[in-house]
């Protein structure tokens, strides 16, 4: 790898990658009210042990980079299959967080603005920013984790000192018994707000000696899950378990409730042009995810890569200006059938398999993959 | 290749401007500072907007009216909204709303189907109080122009803000508490109303205000009592400082009690800490009512505050029975006259023995009536003002 990341620069990454999930992740509390922090943080540790698991396809393959290491694991084929498996996956997903982000940014930032202007201009930077590759995102992300600290610091004080906390808000807990939140907390760690993890492979490529760091993961998860569990129960104490129901994203809620002496208001509008940069940065990963997929595919040398992420944003944009007409449709369709299943599959059931396999190649003799047969498993 | 690349970063820039077409002048914009609801004549909505008078906006305004009350009727809020913004030359803008009041009339009809626009509405803020009228509509409340304030509503809300700090009869509710609960299945909703006496139609006019008597007089009224989101009674100004102190809700409030000689004593009571306890034992609930707040003896009609712990026993002794017996007589109230729970008690059996709720949720009202109620008020004489 040409491109090298240091521990911080990645755990920064993954934490802001994580905090992008806030947009949608609301829309547990429509069901679970006040319990919905408690399968929150089962979600946190489903992510710590899949993100855990993860990443003993490194550590099984000894290989440096990605590609190399599933082409061991799988075979030149079967990765082939299972890479446009995901490519079509990761699309998916950037499209979800774009139409989340142009919902929000039509109804409460720029109300009556173009949506494919709105799409246009976003898909426009991204690109911009992913062909400045994973350094400058890294670099990037430094900033934006340093401005998510201030955000939440100042939240917090902030919502001290002006709101009267009703911790017993929380209460009762689990009135409706344990099988309620059975789903959720698989849900909330295999995808929003705590999973979608395994494009942080590709990142985590770049990463240094990382062998003696697979504990990064962990504490970047960590990190984020405490930020986004802390406004939860903001909006538990604050809020209330009813009030906060509206809406999808609690720290935009939280964010609108804060006043301070009429002089400072509607904070969540701010916070909106912030997570806007929070989204690109995740989109900017999916898509880097996407792009070195794609690249291995059609074996691509890197000049050529620029093209391909060009395709890559064109079909994303192709697809917001004809799929989001219904945003209600998208977030139901998001919910009931591609969290459920596609993610599954996806998060839990191919990283599993890859990685038991891993396992049983663990002894075999390390050859390059390139040298491989196409159909040798 | 730089060139090109500068030119595409020209263009994908001046993309943004495309934001700038559907610009609006912030004089083009019309504030609203507070809604109100009235009873419709037809099978609607009736919304009254106090609506800002841009042109007193300046440094020296002129001697014009400094808000207009506009009304419109509609199927829903949002209906009335676009209805109002039919009368109006341009269009209106909420993120300045203040306050929103629902008649008396309406609140007894019930104010649930209101409050989902308030709640979800991007564009306004969300400290914004929810009041009633009591014996006058919202849009001759909303119509009195105030001799203290450009801005009767900001005036209103300085009112309350003053009732429920300092004198502890009032409650400033948000919307967001409403919404809690008005949708949950517990607890009980309580709105401090606003009143106007004197000369109503004097008072729309801004001539009132080169009077020295104020003819119209706005003032915080009772604390209107809900169920089901519909308005079901009145709680008194000394039974709101009771139901106040009950929900820990007291900033500070005065209470004066008789000396031994026949003179009055003043007192100031603060830093109210109060507990609700419930609890079940064989299947029987019971509340337990803790108070505890300190006293300031302020003032004392016989000239002088003595110095003796016989005077701050006496002192301390009289506010515990007058409290405890305000206290008791508002639960026989609220048992007897209203025949629910009008204290929220069913908020703490739902979070702190749910099981026993959820299975008596349906017959709470007829095991409120025979619920046995535990008050304890234990005031502490801070010092004494000698």
């Amino acid at each position: 790898m040409k491109e090298k990341i240091c521990l911080k620069q990645f755990f920064k990454l993954m934490v802001v990658y994580i905090i992008a999930n806030d947009t949608v992740r609301g829309i547990y509390a429509h069901d679970l009210k006040q319990d919905v922090w408690i399968p929150q943080l089962i979600g946190v540790l489903i992510s710590v042990l899949l993100f855990t698991l993860y990443l003993f396809i490194y550590k099984n393959t000894k290989f440096n980079d990605f590609d190399n290491s599933m082409k061991h694991v799988l075979g030149k084929f079967v990765s082939k299959i299972i890479y446009v498996l995901y490519i079509i996956y990761f699309l998916a997903i950037i499209f979800f967080n774009l139409t989340d982000m142009q919902e929000i940014i039509i109804l409460h930032l720029l109300p009556g603005y173009s949506d494919i202007m709105l799409n246009l201009i976003m898909l426009g930077a991204i690109l911009y920013l992913l062909s400045k590759k994973v350094e400058v995102l890294a670099r990037l992300s430094e900033l934006v984790f340093l401005g998510i600290i201030a955000i939440f610091i100042a939240m917090i004080v902030f919502s001290t000192s002006i709101h009267v906390f009703n911790f017993n808000n929380v209460l009762p807990i689990l009135n409706k018994g344990y099988l309620p939140i059975v789903r959720p907390a698989i849900e909330m760690g295999y995808s929003v707000p705590f999973g979608e993890l395994f494009v942080m492979l590709v990142i985590f490529q770049h990463l240094d000696n990382k062998e003696k760091h697979t504990k990064v993961g962990t504490y970047s998860i960590l990190t984020a899950s405490f930020i986004l569990t802390t406004v939860t129960l903001l909006n538990i104490f604050i809020i209330g378990p009813y009030a906060m129901s509206y809406g999808l994203s609690p720290a935009f809620r939280l964010a609108r409730m804060l006043d301070i002496e009429e002089y400072l208001q509607r904070l969540d509008l701010l916070l909106i042009g912030y997570h806007m940069i929070v989204v690109f940065v995740k989109i900017i990963v999916l898509l880097y995810g996407a792009s070195i997929m794609v690249r291995s595919i059609f074996k691509l040398k890197e000049k050529q890569t620029k093209y391909s992420n060009l395709i890559l944003v064109a079909i994303v944009f192709v697809a917001t200006l004809f799929l989001t007409k219904r945003y209600t449709d998208i977030l139901v369709f998001r919910r009931d059938f591609f969290i459920k299943y596609i993610g599954l599959i996806m998060e839990v059931f191919f990283p599993l398999l890859i990685v038991i396999i891993s396992f049983a190649r663990k002894g075999k003799k390390i050859v390059n993959p390139n040298d491989l047969l196409e159909f040798e498993i | 290749m730089k060139k090109f690349k500068i030119f595409i970063l020209i263009l994908v820039s001046a993309l943004g401007l495309y934001g700038c077409g559907s610009k609006q002048d912030i004089n083009e914009l019309i504030f609203i500072s507070a809604i109100g609801f009235d009873k419709s004549e037809n099978d609607g909505f009736k919304m009254i907007a106090q609506i800002v008078n841009n042109n007193v906006l300046v440094p020296d305004p002129p001697q014009i009216t400094p808000v207009v009350i506009v009304t419109s009727e509609g199927e829903t809020v949002l209906d009335c909204l676009v209805n109002l913004n039919n009368l109006l030359p341009n269009r209106t803008y909420m993120i300045n709303l203040q306050m929103v009041v629902f008649s008396e009339e309406v609140a007894k009809e019930g104010i649930n189907e209101y409050m989902h626009f308030f709640v979800n509405f991007s564009e306004a803020q969300h400290e914004y109080n929810v009041v009633i009228t009591k014996d006058i509509s919202a849009e001759d409340l909303m119509s009195q122009i105030s001799v203290f304030s450009m801005f009767p509503t900001r005036v209103l809300i300085n009112k309350l803000k003053t009732a429920t700090d300092y004198y502890g009869f009032a409650r400033m509710t948000f919307v967001e508490e409403v919404v809690n609960t008005l949708r949950s299945d517990y607890g009980t909703l309580v709105l401090s109303s606003i009143t106007a006496k004197g000369d109503l139609e004097k008072g729309k006019s801004i001539d009132q205000t080169k009077e020295t008597d104020v003819v119209s007089k706005i003032e915080i009224s009772d604390i209107g009592v809900f169920k089901d989101g519909k308005l079901k009674g009145w709680l008194s100004k000394d039974e709101s400082v009771a139901y106040n102190f009950i929900h820990n809700k007291i900033e500070r409030a005065y209470m004066t009690v008789d000396g031994t000689k026949g003179n009055k004593i003043s007192n100031l009571l603060r830093m109210n800490k109060s507990k609700i306890t419930v609890e079940v034992k064989n299947n029987q609930p019971s509340v337990y009512i803790d108070i505890k707040f300190n006293v300031l003896v302020t003032e004392d009609t016989s000239l002088v505050i003595e110095i003796e712990k016989a005077y701050e026993e006496h002192v301390e002794r009289m506010i515990k029975e007058k409290l405890t017996k305000q206290i008791e007589d508002l639960i026989v109230k609220g048992k007897s006259y209203f025949e629910y729970d009008i204290f929220g008690f069913s908020e703490y059996f739902y979070k702190y023995e749910p099981k026993w709720y959820e299975a008596n949720k349906l017959f709470y009202d007829e095991i409120f009536k025979t619920m046995p109620i535990y008050v304890n008020v234990i005031p502490n004489i801070e010092r004494m003002d000698v």
